[in-house]
């Protein structure tokens, strides 16, 4: 027996050697030959080199996932991650797009199995532009829709980390809507907001200082409701809009907000005076949506047709139309058409004008000015010069509304519902020029798992230059205070 | 003979209790009454452990065979969910915690076992506070139990009220364990203790440390503790002020009212207002209450009839506060929440509940079941189109709306229900019915990464995490959507083209419905029912030409009755393409018009002269409603 056993026991070990030596499973890698699919979808994006980390989420099979970021400054980071939660520390991004020869990172990502099987994906490829974003970006976070006023907030979000805090909140307001944050020139120390309810009023701030006004006179029909500042700071304008809600039953569309009627007023904030602005056509218009040019030349506003009792809200199309300002006498000249999307079927909502004074950006939909609640709600930009417009590449097949301009006139942002077609979050865009539009980003988060889990809706995003000093406490000192009411000072022109 | 002389101090509420005196000669009048001193203290601590037991079997037996409505309606009235951000929104205001433990226990309340054991246990607690207090109050003995009692009893009947939730009771007891802890101790640290924490007190209780404040300020009134009051109310200023203007973002009513419970459902608010000051002047009662003398040889009876009296108003009140409509409506509720149709019809048919909700159930139970025509006045109609529909109003609070949602629900216009369950949810937070809606019309509408972030809610729940996995499976496999009886049958139902909901008026959205989408057949049943509601006859008969291409078979039995009343009235009978008045019908109908005309009584406003069964038909509704 010793002498069958004894050639055989070797062979067995030789065997077991063989076979655990070889590890022919560890060493397996799979090159899958694609980007994986990562959420938010940062993939081919331009940011700017002063963004928050952009912490995001492997959605693939994997028991394990490892990222390394690197960039042409030579940095590099690495990170593993048992669910497929890539979270960046701050001091590393900042590295990783730190350098004016940082022109792109990008990111190599393996996952691995339970067997030990590695899978590799392409790299995803982020390019990074010198061209930095405003510091603070301020929204309105509510749930999205219908008529219940609770837990609205106006939020300030630092876009160079994940600092954020309130800056209104409702229920220090007793349960007031607030809405319209408007801000002079993208600076934190002058914006207004209104406050529909009991507390209500138009709340201009000055620094810390918080003024509650009542803008609604006599004279008006309506309140003061969409508003556009001055260049100058002094003057402001306003839409004054009787507004409906109404709630479609087929599942393709969900709410239409429709104007009954609609005026532009003036609003001089030295004087606490609101006037008309006056409107020679012999045409009823309903207009809404003041933008003004930078050099405070031209008030650009959306116009359409007076509607009656009966009339369908599918009718009702804006055109885009401006009129010229003397800033020294303070009368307009005559509405022209600047974008006749009537003549297309079609319905303009929130003109925005770059700081250049080049630009304008649009919402084009199909009717109504509420475009926020229209899927088909795309960005167009107008060259100002030539008068042409047309379709923004960063649109999505769902809605693409409210925007603004950063202070440098090369970061875009806007509303979209691109991720669940009910819930907009602020994605960025960078804007080099007319032809150089960087594929959108949505704005950062510490969890990038929070839009996924939210319900509530980022609206009316809008850049701001640095952060905010009044809190919901000066507000809230502020409602308490009887407001002041402002004069009439009769039409201009 | 002499013996070790050991005294063991008397301790409160210790069951045992050793004196051993010396024999000494001529001593035997002080052991006479050392003995009765020692009997009298067993016995009462004997009856110290009754009048605990009697209050935790009171409240058990009471919420177990009665009151257990109010586990269901507080069940639903909340969804505790286990995640940071659900913590975060109640850890970011004083008294926020207080409401979450609340929330936490009430998860249990599906079974009303746990719920009368909780109860119980709680209240009991109570009663064992306030008795601690009492001994540290008074030097007077015969009230105690008394007051052990009284307080228990007193949060035992406000917890009755199905209103009134579970964390308002845990916010007295810790109030009571509070100032149990300031006045229990000698110690002067100790003492100023509960001064230093008293900040964090308020943190986690809210308003109720405003009630502790109230008492401890009555006690140092009584007990001259001027310069520990003062102290305290200069701590309980400062926390206040820096709590809202530095810490946390909360209007001054918030700081200074919650959680206490809320007055706008009390119909008496002014019970609220006696409950508060019964605790806060609590300190004042004791103390005056014990300066009653009572001969010692009376003392033991007044103090057990006191309480007998106590319990026995007790359970007479909780006779007044129990209303078995309100059980009966949340029984119904509940087998509607659950979607038990037939228990919904039976229940509604055997009481005949003359409760607007109960008969807004019973009449949706009806339609989702296809038998609103034919069935729907086998129970009272009393509120015309308003118990099959409700019309939505921003000035009403939408706890009082919601059930509102389930009329749109059943008949297919799902966004609107959608629309209803989402103001619910953005008003009065997450509860199971707005979620389970929220997540149904989601996947109904295909809104599928909607549905995803409703039914993640739904998983970081315990009692509801198998139904979310359920939903979750559906988003995987949306044919399982189409292929379930509920959800699919819900999709077919939705309008094909669009139109905008009329939300004052939600009559109008039926013909409306029929119009977007003819095939749906509980639309027709609603405009019926709608018509019969309204005594219009010749509507009625007007629409049931459409009986046919609705895929009818036969007349529902209420059709065949209004057609038979258009027969009498106009002398013929309508078009009904092709259908039949069956001679069941035909003959019922005499019997009515013999019942009505023989009782001599035709225009009775009760018809008391028709039986049962003739009062379930549409002939009687005309005649008599």
């Amino acid at each position: 027996m010793r002498k069958i056993a004894f050639p055989v026991i070797p062979v067995l070990m030789l065997q077991l050697i063989l076979t655990t030596g070889c590890g022919t499973d560890k060493e397996t890698v799979i090159n899958v030959g694609r980007e994986p699919d990562i959420y938010p979808d940062y993939s081919g994006v331009t940011i700017p080199e002063n963004i928050a980390p952009l912490n995001f989420m492997i959605r693939e099979n994997g028991k394990s996932f490892r990222v390394t970021a690197s960039s042409a400054n030579g940095f590099e980071v690495s990170l593993k991650s048992q669910d497929g939660i890539i979270r960046f520390r701050e001091k590393s991004w900042k590295k990783l797009l730190s350098g004016n020869d940082v022109k792109n990172i990008s990111f190599d990502i393996e996952s691995e199995d339970k067997e030990g099987v590695r899978t590799k994906y392409n790299p995803v490829t982020l390019s990074v532009v010198n061209d930095p974003i405003d510091p603070w970006l301020c929204y309105r976070l509510l749930y999205p829709g219908y008529e219940a006023y609770f837990q609205i907030k106006i939020i300030q979000r630092s876009t160079e980390s994940f600092r954020e805090r309130s800056v209104a909140e409702n229920h220090l307001l007793k349960t007031s809507c607030i809405n319209c944050h408007t801000f002079h020139l993208n600076k934190p120390d002058k914006f207004l907001l209104h406050v529909r309810g009991s507390a209500g009023g138009t709340y201009f701030t000055d620094g810390t200082k918080v003024v509650r006004r009542d803008l609604k006179t006599p004279e008006m029909q309506y309140g003061a409701v969409y508003p556009a500042w001055h260049p100058n700071g002094r003057l402001v304008t306003f839409s004054s809009n009787s507004i409906v809600q109404s709630f479609h039953a087929s599942r393709e569309y969900n709410i239409e907000v429709t104007d009954l009627a609609s005026s532009l007023v003036i609003y001089d904030l030295e004087k606490n005076e609101m006037s008309a602005v006056g409107e020679n056509d012999s045409i009823k218009y309903m207009e809404t949506f003041p933008e003004w040019s930078p050099d405070g030349g031209y008030l650009y506003y959306c116009r359409a047709r007076q509607t009656g009792d009966t009339s369908d809200f599918r009718e009702i199309k804006y055109n885009l139309v401006r009129k010229a300002f003397d800033q020294a006498t303070h009368i307009f000249g005559i509405a022209e058409v600047v974008f006749d999307a009537e003549s297309i079927n079609k319905s303009v909502s929130f003109p925005r004008i770059s700081p250049d004074g080049n630009y304008l950006v649009f919402t084009l939909h199909n009717n109504g000015n509420f475009s926020i609640w229209h899927k088909e709600a795309d960005l167009h930009l107008l060259n100002i010069s030539t008068g042409t417009a047309e379709r923004m590449s960063l649109n999505s097949s769902e809605t693409e509304s409210y925007h603004g301009w950063s202070s440098n006139g090369r970061w875009l942002v806007f509303s979209s519902k691109r991720d669940d077609g009910l819930t907009a979050r602020p994605y960025f865009a960078y804007f080099g020029s007319a032809d150089d539009v960087g594929k959108p980003f949505v704005l950062p988060q510490k969890d990038p798992a929070l839009y996924e889990r939210t319900v509530k809706t980022f609206n009316k995003p809008e850049f701001v230059t640095g952060r905010i000093r009044t809190g919901p406490r000066d507000f809230e000192r502020a409602a308490g205070k009887e407001a002041e009411k402002a004069g009439w000072a009769g039409a201009k022109q | 003979m002499g013996g070790c002389k050991t005294v063991k101090k008397i301790s409160d509420g210790q069951p045992s209790i050793q004196i051993a005196m010396e024999k000494v000669p001529g001593k035997n009048n002080q052991q006479e009454r050392q003995s009765e001193i020692l009997e009298k203290i067993n016995v009462r601590e004997y009856d110290l452990f009754l009048i605990f037991v009697a209050v935790f079997i009171l409240t058990c037996l009471y919420f177990y065979l009665f009151g257990s409505y109010i586990f269901f309606y507080q069940e639903n009235q909340s969804l505790f969910v286990y995640s940071c951000e659900y913590l975060q929104q109640f850890a970011a205001k004083p008294g926020g915690l207080l409401e979450y433990t609340g929330n936490f226990l009430t998860q249990g309340f599906f079974s009303k076992l746990y719920g009368s054991l909780l109860l119980s246990v709680i209240i009991t607690l109570i009663a064992i506070t306030f008795f601690r207090i009492n001994k540290k109050l008074t030097a007077g003995k015969q009230f105690l139990l008394l007051f052990a009692a009284l307080a228990s009893c007193v949060l035992l009947l406000m917890q009755a009220n199905f209103i009134y939730l579970i964390h308002n009771t845990l916010g007295f007891l810790l109030t009571g364990l509070y100032f149990l802890f300031s006045v229990s101790t000698n110690n002067k640290i100790s003492r100023y203790s509960a001064l230093f924490f008293y900040p964090l007190f308020f943190y986690l209780t809210g308003a109720y440390a405003l009630i502790y404040l109230g008492m401890f300020t009555v006690f140092g009134i009584i007990m001259k503790k001027v310069v520990q009051t003062i102290y305290l109310l200069i701590i309980a200023g400062l926390t206040i002020l820096i709590f809202k203007e530095f810490i946390f973002l909360q209007p001054w009513s918030e700081i200074f009212y919650y959680p206490l419970p809320s007055k706008d459902y009390f119909i008496h608010p002014v019970i609220l207002l006696l409950l508060f000051l019964f605790f806060i002047f609590y300190p004042a009662l004791v103390k005056l209450i014990s300066l009653v003398r009572i001969n010692a040889a009376f003392s033991r009876n007044v103090s057990r009839y006191s309480v007998l009296i106590t319990f026995l108003v007790t359970i007479f009140l909780l006779s007044k506060i129990y209303n078995i409509e309100t059980a009966d409506l949340f029984k119904l509720e509940k087998m509607f929440f659950a979607r038990d149709w037939n228990g919904v019809i039976k229940q509604q048919e055997a009481l005949q509940m003359n409760n607007l909700v109960a008969q807004y159930y019973y009449n949706t139970a009806l339609a989702e079941k296809n038998q609103l025509c034919d069935r729907m006045f086998f129970s009272p109609q009393n509120y015309g189109i308003q118990s099959v529909m409700i019309p939505w109003s921003s000035q009403i609070s939408i706890s009082r709306l919601f059930r509102g949602v389930y009329f749109y629900y059943c008949i297919g216009l799902i966004n609107e229900a959608h629309r209803w369950a989402f103001e619910s949810m953005v008003t009065e937070g997450y509860r199971p019915e707005n979620i389970k809606l929220l997540i149904k019309t989601n996947l109904i509408n295909g809104h599928y990464k909607i549905a995803a972030k409703y039914i993640m809610v739904l998983k970081r729940t315990l009692h509801y995490r198998s139904l979310a996995k359920q939903y979750e499976g559906m988003i995987l496999n949306p044919e399982l959507i189409r292929s379930d009886p509920e959800l699919g049958e819900k999709i077919k139902l939705q309008p094909e083209g669009d139109f905008i909901v009329r939300i004052r008026n939600p009559e109008n959205n039926v013909d409306l419905l029929m119009e977007a989408n003819p095939g749906n057949k509980k639309a027709y049943e609603y405009k019926m029912a709608c018509l019969m509601l309204e005594k219009n006859v010749e509507g009625i008969v007007n629409e049931m030409t459409e009986l046919k291409a609705k895929g009818y078979t036969k007349i529902p039995g209420h059709l065949e009755e209004a057609a038979l009343l258009y027969n009498e009235k106009t002398g013929f009978l309508p078009d009904l393409n092709g259908f039949k008045i069956s001679s069941e019908a035909e003959e019922r109908f005499l019997r009515y018009r013999s019942a009505g005309k023989s009782s001599g009584r035709i225009q009775s406003p009760e018809g008391q002269g028709i039986n049962k069964e003739l009062r379930n038909t549409f002939w009687y509704y005309v005649d008599f409603k």
